[in-house]
């Protein structure tokens, strides 16, 4: 088949629209100039050309070029799709993985299934019976169970149990970025903290994760949230006595 | 040599902790796909053993081979730099960072070299390129990185080590196979301390060695060394005998002595004097400041302590942020003189 | 004569430029010149802005004639012949061009010269040919090298970044085709480069230089160098220089207009920058500087020229030398300047006798410069407190924001200053601590301001950092030190900086020795302090340390210079902008 001078058979064998497609990835990483210039062209051209722009936060593409499209958004996948299509997988690589695993692996991907398959795949190339800490490790996710000591420290209410927590946990190696991340989610579970204490820890995790960006020291940084977590404990714990 | 490279194994089986990993990387030494890995880790865990043991396990003795050697590149303003690099048959190793602003260029033109000779003999048809401290360069070399290392995958593999892994930018860990190497426990780097007594024939008492690892920061290099210094001090090693604590760090807590003698503006310009000291010794600014704070937050008041960590994490952050560092060194000393009177005076009230 | 004016010496300032048909001719004569004074800055062209400017270094302007090199300079001796009287059109600063006996420069310097002059012409491989003459504004550079050379017999052929060459140097006219100096130049459309490499190729080809000089004694005089900005073409100019040096006879001599303090040395750094390499490092180059114009030179200098041009004399003409001196310390241009606008001011208002107290309102900012001027941020005086004013301490006597822009440092170089001499002001540790915190904001903008200059997608708001800088000090010194004297030297910040480049190189060097697998920088904090109590022999270096470091001041530089010479980078790695620093 010929694209630029179909013949009938083409046409009446593979429909085709009167207009070609352009794909733009990644859409939202645009500056708000070149999606100005974009929206001027869409207008111009629309007759020939469609657009299909592709992006990850539809609040970065400047409202005027959001309007002139139609919006289609794609929400987390279902965890139980996931398990389907992580099972095809592994099944047609013929590997071994447990159902604990593929949890794992489903809770450590957010939704993501490009990351999902990548873990899959690292951990049953390099472990030989993958177990769900070695899903953690290689997805680079720190488990709560990490921070269960710094966190209980914080809640004594005293600094120094937390220094020693902190201290210890930090040369285990894991990213500061991820424990942040991590430790927000415990800190919002947490039912013994007020919420204008959850708000105080969340302004300072928030913090020291653009400080940590910035290229500051990284158990400088989670000691400050930490310290300021103890106080949250403390204070928590105060206006409940009172 | 010291002991610390002496005694540093050299295989995969020869490492003594961190089972689960090890067993890892022997899977990864033995299948035929070797990824882009970013080793990451605190300093004096073993990423470094860990890495040179896998390229063992991946091309054979061959990479013990090693020669020194220098090349020099051109920048666009026609200057020539020289880099120290270590190579073998295999591997080629090198800090770009010491390029200083220039590591873009060095990190594009080494690995572009690389991956331009094709890999002689051996069984893997890719080459490796080590690169050591990636949280030194900077955002631009970081970037120009990433694209080198997709252009180049089918000849080379990039293995990067760094300690501070927020250091990375985003798009160049998604690339690479994480690698975590925690610290040791002080239990296994104890034994690893008495394994290297037994070899050089010296009795390390368990408490002596449990102590060092303490003191050690559970930093398995330090420790090493510090066993080694305790044994050029003392005849026999006792669990009484004394940490030998480096230079710097005795430096710092006198100057953390100091300021808590006296808040001074007199006194400011007594600890600038010491903190240049410092600097001029090329002891990197943020270790000093977190030195310093921690030995500042011993025996005192908890409200203080909170008041010195977030100072200490707001001026350390300055250091990275700023480009000259004795103003944020000197602003975080005079934070706590300020602080501390207070809290002086308000406890006499 | 023009009408009395009954105005005082600040208004008629204010009128020289701007005021309509009855300005008078002797106002307008220096309406470019000292007249322009109050926006000096802004006028680059202007003969008294030249202080800061190398560009300008000489009043071509008004006197276009001596710039080109095809007319031979002849310098006129005013000491012999007093110039027209002050109603013609001419700058005292260029009808005033001293002969030799009258040059205000120190007279070893003018040997210095001479000997520079005589040890060219003598045919030895050895002897100089190039001769770099650095020096502030107004310390007599060109007026040194033309009369010391017209006294020689020299013809002195002069470039200068405004050259365009003469016809007669033009290939399309036939060799000794007369020159027409009517004949309308062609517009330019060359770059100053090509027509630098023109200026030289005589030089450097072994041509005879000038049609019209049958003595054969030739000069040349770079005035400046072209103004480059971009890389290769700085190489350019340096190979073109380079390259002349190599091949010619004829002595050059090369002005430079540096605003570093007097006694300083140049760095080679500096130098380098200027010449280039090769030129800079060359066995034929030589390098001499010319002070600031001490004040009793000075104060003779102006004498002789007042004398000539008025008939003020005794106390009343002291006073105003005096004046004339303080107001531009140093400068001989700037204070000839001044004095014509002085004694053309008194002129205009006859019956006044005593020079006006101009003292405040002109003055240059030039004198603001350097650390002295920057005390004033530090001690912060204030003024009386206004009446029913609910301020707790009166207004700042100076603008804090005006200190820090008319200044002549950089203001990384600022921000290092004040840091370093701030604790001396204060005696509370908490207003302190508050003025500590701000200085590291202040050097945070500043920091950013120069490290991203060059990429134009970020501004950074300077003159939040400006005001930073500036007032620091005075907004958080509650309880000041009573006032005393202090030295207000040089910060040791760069030094401190070299220091620690040299320590890391040789501590690198032992790393390398060593065969350390580890980084940079755990091998300084974690094995090289164990090393030295294992291995005392092998890891004992000799580091340069802060507090035992005392006198070895000159062996510290030799070092430093010996580095330079090594990696030219080391300087741009660090900071450039401290290398201002270094010369203060």
């Amino acid at each position: 088949m010929t694209c630029s001078q179909p013949t009938a058979e083409d046409k009446a064998n593979h429909p085709c629209p009167p207009f070609k497609l352009i794909i733009l990835d990644e859409s939202d990483t645009m500056t708000t100039d070149a999606q100005a210039a974009l929206r001027r062209i869409i207008e111009a051209h629309s007759k020939i050309t469609r657009f299909v722009l592709i992006c990850n936060y539809v609040t970065r593409i400047i409202a005027p070029l959001a309007s002139r499209c139609a919006k289609f958004r794609f929400k987390a996948l279902d965890p139980a799709e996931m398990k389907a299509r992580l099972g095809d997988i592994s099944r047609g690589e013929a590997v071994a993985v447990s159902e604990e695993v593929v949890d794992t692996i489903i809770e450590t991907s957010g939704g993501d299934m490009r990351r999902a398959v990548q873990t899959l795949q690292s951990t049953c190339t390099f472990s030989a019976e993958p177990t769900p800490e070695d899903v953690y490790e290689m997805s680079g996710i720190v488990p709560a169970k990490v921070l269960g000591p710094v966190v209980a420290a914080c809640k004594t209410g005293t600094f120094e149990p937390m220094q020693a927590a902190v201290t210890d946990m930090m040369v285990s190696g894991y990213p500061a970025a991820e424990v942040l991340k991590t430790l927000s989610a415990l800190v919002l579970k947490e039912p013994s903290l007020r919420d204008v204490d959850k708000a105080d820890v969340s302004i300072a995790l928030a913090g020291a994760g653009k400080n940590l960006a910035d290229g500051a020291d990284e158990e400088l940084q989670v000691m400050d949230v930490a310290a300021k977590l103890v106080r949250a404990f403390r204070d928590s714990k105060a206006a409940q006595a009172a | 040599m010291l002991w610390v490279d002496q005694h540093r194994p050299k295989s995969l089986a020869g490492l003594s902790f961190h089972g689960p990993l090890t067993a890892r990387l022997s899977a990864m030494g033995s299948s035929a796909e070797l990824p882009h890995l970013l080793f990451y880790g605190p300093t004096g865990g073993g990423k470094k053993t860990r890495c040179s043991a896998l390229l063992r396990a991946v091309y054979g003795p061959g990479v013990d081979k090693l020669r020194l050697d220098s090349r020099s590149f051109t920048t666009p303003s026609k200057r020539t730099l020289a880099i120290n690099l270590i190579a073998s048959a295999h591997h080629i190793e090198l800090t770009p960072s010491d390029a200083g602003i220039y590591d873009r260029l060095v990190v594009n033109e080494v690995i572009k070299e690389m991956a331009s000779h094709q890999a002689i003999g051996g069984k893997r048809g890719f080459k490796v390129v080590v690169l050591n401290d990636v949280d030194r360069l900077s955002k631009q070399a970081q970037a120009g990185l990433r694209r080198t290392m997709e252009r180049y995958t089918s000849s080379c593999r990039l293995i990067l080590l760094c300690s501070n892994q927020s250091k990375v930018i985003e798009p160049l860990r998604s690339r690479c196979l994480g690698i975590r190497v925690p610290a040791p426990t002080v239990d296994e780097i104890s034994s690893v301390l008495t394994a290297v007594g037994e070899k050089e024939k010296i009795a390390v008492p368990p408490a002596f060695a449990a102590s060092l690892a303490r003191n050690s920061g559970r930093n398995l290099r330090r420790a090493l060394l510090m066993l080694e210094a305790a044994a050029v001090n003392s005849a026999a090693l006792t669990a009484q005998t004394q940490v030998v604590k480096t230079d710097w760090e005795q430096y710092i807590e006198t100057l953390a002595r100091e300021i808590t003698q006296e808040q001074s503006p007199a006194k400011l310009l007594v600890a600038r004097e010491k903190l240049y000291e410092l600097l001029i010794n090329c002891i990197p600014a943020t270790v000093i400041l977190k030195s310093l704070a921690f030995h500042l937050m011993q025996n005192i008041d908890d409200d203080l302590r909170h008041e010195i960590i977030s100072a200490a994490s707001f001026y350390e952050r300055r250091l990275c942020t700023g480009s000259k560092e004795i103003f944020h060194l000197e602003a975080f000393v005079a934070k706590f003189m300020s602080e501390y009177k207070r809290y002086l005076t308000n406890m006499f009230l | 004569m023009p009408p009395p004016r009954p105005l005082s010496s600040t208004s008629s300032l204010g009128m020289g430029g701007s005021s309509g048909a009855n300005k008078p001719l002797t106002l307008a004569s220096w309406g470019s010149g000292a007249g322009g004074r109050g926006e000096k800055r802004k006028k680059p062209a202007s003969a008294s802005s030249s202080s800061s400017k190398p560009s300008s270094s000489k009043p071509s302007s008004s006197k276009p004639s001596s710039s080109k090199p095809s007319k031979p300079s002849k310098p006129s001796s005013s000491s012999s012949q007093p110039a027209a009287s002050s109603s013609s059109s001419s700058l005292w600063t260029s009808s005033h061009a001293p002969s030799l006996s009258a040059l205000a420069v120190h007279a070893s310097k003018v040997k210095e010269f001479q000997s520079f002059l005589s040890s060219s012409a003598t045919p030895s491989p050895s002897s100089p040919r190039l001769l770099a003459l650095l020096g502030g504004p107004g310390t007599g550079k060109r007026s040194l090298v033309l009369a010391a050379a017209a006294a020689a017999g020299y013809t002195v052929l002069e470039y200068d970044d405004t050259y365009e060459p003469p016809s007669s140097f033009r290939q399309d006219l036939p060799p000794g085709a007369p020159f027409d100096p009517s004949q309308p130049r062609p517009p330019r459309s060359r770059s100053q480069l090509d027509e630098f490499a023109d200026f030289l190729s005589p030089a450097v080809s072994g041509r005879s230089l000038s049609p019209s000089s049958s003595s054969g004694k030739i000069l040349l005089l770079l005035s400046s160098l072209p103004y480059l900005h971009a890389e290769p073409q700085r190489e350019r100019c340096h190979s073109l220089l380079a390259s002349a040096l190599l091949s010619t006879r004829v002595p050059i001599v090369l002005l430079h207009t540096d605003l570093s303090e007097s006694g300083a040395k140049a760095s080679p750094y500096e130098l380098e920058k200027l010449m280039g390499r090769e030129v800079a490092g060359s066995q034929w180059t030589r390098v001499m500087r010319l002070n600031p114009v001490a004040k009793t030179i000075l104060k003779k200098a102006l004498k002789a020229i007042a004398l000539s041009e008025s008939s003020l004399s005794g106390s009343p003409l002291d006073r105003l030398l005096d004046l004339v001196c303080d107001t531009a310390p140093g400068d001989t241009r700037a204070a000839i300047n001044e004095l014509q606008l002085q004694l053309t001011v008194l002129r205009a208002g006859p019956g006044r006798t005593a020079p006006p107290a101009r003292k405040t309102s002109g003055g240059r900012d030039q004198a603001l410069g350097g650390l002295h001027a920057l005390g004033k941020l530090l001690n912060a005086k204030r003024g009386p407190l206004p009446p029913n004013s609910k301020e707790k301490r009166g207004p700042l006597e100076f603008s804090p924001e005006h200190v820090v822009e008319t200044n002549d440092m950089a203001l990384p170089s600022i921000a290092s200053f004040l840091s370093h001499h701030a604790p001396a002001f204060f005696t509370d540790v908490h207003e302190m601590s508050a003025a500590c915190a701000s200085l590291s904001d202040a050097e945070l903008f500043v920091g950013k301001l120069y490290a991203e200059r060059d990429r134009s997608e970020t501004t950074y708001p300077e003159q939040y950092a400006v005001s930073l800088l500036g007032r620091t000090v005075a907004a958080s010194n509650l309880s000041p030190a009573p006032s005393t004297f202090r030295p207000l030297n040089k910060p040791p910040m760069y030094e401190n900086q070299v220091r620690e480049a040299e320590n890391r190189v040789k501590i690198e060097d032992l790393q390398q020795r060593a065969g350390s697998h580890s980084t940079f920088g755990s091998f300084v904090c974690d094995s090289l302090p164990y090393m030295r109590v294992i291995a005392p022999a092998d890891s004992s270096l000799a580091l340069h340390s802060h507090v035992r470091g005392g006198g070895e001041n000159a062996r510290r530089r030799g070092g430093m210079e010996e580095r330079l010479r090594q990696d030219p980078d080391v300087l741009a790695m660090d900071d450039i902008e401290e290398d201002d620093g270094d010369d203060w």
